[in-house]
């Protein structure tokens, strides 16, 4: 392929094959937890959309090697928590919704306020608590939250799925370690 | 063992023989200790799992439907594809080029294509090869400011520049596919028992038109109007080569987020990139050490610094990465049997500090990249291991 530097400041139109058979499949078995885990990561509907449409257009341009649905799941989940921590990382989104969680969530809903508010120190406190985590306790725990499986979980970190569970319980008891100590700092 | 109703009643009653006795009081205790134990860890997940539910969406939080959902991304699928602008590509990877890892080689090889470091004549026999690396640190938003604050620069580069992507990029299950697909032989580290993410990343040819009139318009902006360019270099053509480059993932990393900032790299994920050193044609006749200057200076370096630093540089043979001036620290370090530059960066953020181990061996660039200080054993005993 040529480009001239000239036709780069345009858009160059590139039809990309899509070499996943399953495509369409695969995008409806996925489409709702990969929103689900980069919402719990962003809690931003929009953006959460955003980033899960991008996982999906990258797996229709560039479909990664699988030898079965768990190692597909893996590739799916792997580049969806990446591109959500780089995301917060970035924009430095995690202080930023640590602040603004409360107002979001009260903004966003229409029933009792009081529950809301509720609701919203909840999910700011446990936020806070993952950004405390290493990186892979906090994805490990979202994503088992999200309702993946074992075999996915391990496609995902790229361990045994021998070890999950004792990652996993690791990862739960440095979660409940961190959240007492927070409520303790109230 | 298998304890039968009647072991235990016997248990129960004490009349089994001592041994025994003791026994089956030892795997009751076991048992009971193992219990305890499940009960606590159900707990703990049902508890946690409770907190975990606050990030759950709200009705009001539920993401566009399935159908709209792919509507737009059918809709993305069919947007011609953005490329980055050559000019913007370079000031933006200026600021950044130890952090992108090897593939900001390919970026720095159209740098030291650009006038001001390399020109050529009518015969292109002399060859760059990258031999070593000498690190410049300097100051990006300096340096950045001083490419944008010339507007026939992007002009010169966007009608002179082509760039020839040769062939796609490729991900492969093992080292020997990606030996058969870059060409290279491709050393993995013995260290990490983990089985990689391997990508080949296509090679590619840039060429770079002359246009000596507009060439020295440029440096007249710059203010670097001494630099001298023979009237030969007119209409001539500067190729630069970049061979296929192999980037074996480790951990926790998506191989999409290879080629980006290190101040992106996740911290479970480590990097190693190697690719044969590019060449890039070049006159005999042409004063290196002059062009190698003016590079410098671009780079932020007095005249005299310039001088001082290319009178040491084999211009031929190394490869000047600019770092930035910054919260980033380099050295030397013995590292595959030769001599290599540990690049370490740390943020005022609070984010881990991250490195960049890179080194030249038998023709091949490595650069190794992950989290950490790099001073540590782990990084150089990953190197150390590659065969």
């Amino acid at each position: 392929m040529t480009v001239k530097a000239d036709n780069l400041s345009g858009e160059t139109a590139r039809a990309v094959p899509n070499r996943l058979p399953d495509f369409e499949a695969i995008f409806q078995q996925h489409w709702g937890r990969v929103y689900g885990v980069l919402f719990r990561l962003l809690n931003d509907r929009d953006q959460a959309e955003e980033l899960a449409i991008e996982v999906f257009w990258r797996l229709h341009r560039q479909a990664p090697r699988h030898d079965d649905e768990h190692a597909l799941a893996g590739w799916l989940y792997r580049v969806a928590t990446n591109l959500g921590f780089n995301t917060l990382r970035a924009s430095k989104r995690r202080e930023r919704y640590e602040q603004a969680a409360g107002e979001q969530a009260l903004a966003s809903a229409g029933s009792d306020p009081a529950d809301e508010a509720e609701r919203s120190d909840e999910r700011e406190r446990v936020r806070r608590v993952l950004a405390q985590m290493n990186n892979r306790s906090a994805q490990l725990l979202i994503l088992r939250h999200s309702g993946l499986s074992y075999a996915e979980l391990a496609a995902v970190l790229g361990v045994a799925p021998g070890s999950i569970g004792t990652l996993l319980a690791r990862a739960e008891q440095e979660f409940e370690k961190q959240y007492r100590a927070m409520e303790g700092e109230r | 063992m298998h304890l039968t109703d009647g072991d235990l009643r016997a248990f129960l009653d004490q009349e089994l023989n001592p041994a025994d006795q003791e026994r089956v009081n030892t795997l009751l205790t076991d048992a009971a200790a193992t219990h305890q134990r499940a009960e606590t860890l159900q707990g703990r997940a049902a508890w946690v799992g409770e907190r975990l539910a606050a990030l759950d969406p709200l009705p009001t939080e539920t993401p566009i439907t399935m159908m709209a959902a792919r509507e737009r991304l059918q809709q993305r699928l069919a947007e011609p594809q953005k490329e980055t602008k050559m000019s913007n590509m370079r000031f933006a990877r200026q600021t950044r080029l130890p952090w992108a890892g090897l593939a900001a080689v390919l970026v720095l090889a159209v740098a030291l294509a650009f006038p001001p470091v390399r020109a050529a004549a009518t015969q292109f026999l002399g060859l760059f090869r990258v031999q070593q690396i000498s690190v410049v640190p300097v100051d990006a938003e300096n340096v950045e400011q001083l490419l944008g604050s010339t507007s026939d620069l992007e002009q010169m580069l966007t009608s002179s520049v082509q760039v020839e992507v040769l062939g796609e990029m490729q991900e492969v299950a093992n080292a020997a596919e990606a030996r058969e697909a870059s060409g290279m032989n491709v050393r993995l580290p013995a260290a990490i028992a983990e089985t990689p993410q391997l990508r080949v990343q296509p090679g590619a040819e840039m060429r770079f038109n002359v246009d000596l009139p507009r060439v020295r318009a440029v440096l007249d902006e710059l203010g670097l109007s001494e630099v001298e360019l023979p009237d030969s270099l007119h209409g001539e053509t500067i190729t630069v080569n970049v061979s296929a480059a192999v980037a074996a993932a480790y951990g926790n990393c998506a191989l999409d987020e290879v080629s980006e900032d290190l101040d992106e790299i996740n911290r479970d994920c480590t990097i190693l990139t190697q690719m044969p050193s590019p060449s890039i044609s070049a006159p005999p006749d042409l004063d290196i050490a002059a062009l190698g200057q003016a590079y410098l200076q671009v780079l932020g370096m007095t005249p005299e610094e310039a001088r001082q630093f290319s009178e040491t540089t084999d211009w031929t043979t190394t490869l000047v990465l600019p770092i930035p001036r910054f919260d980033t620290d380099y050295q030397q370090v013995t590292v595959d049997g030769v001599t290599g530059t540990l690049i370490e960066r740390n943020f005022e953020d609070g984010h881990a500090p991250a490195y960049l181990l890179v080194w030249v061996k038998d023709g091949i660039i490595y650069g190794l990249r992950g989290v950490g200080d790099g001073s540590g054993p782990e990084s150089l005993e990953i190197a150390n291991s590659l065969q």
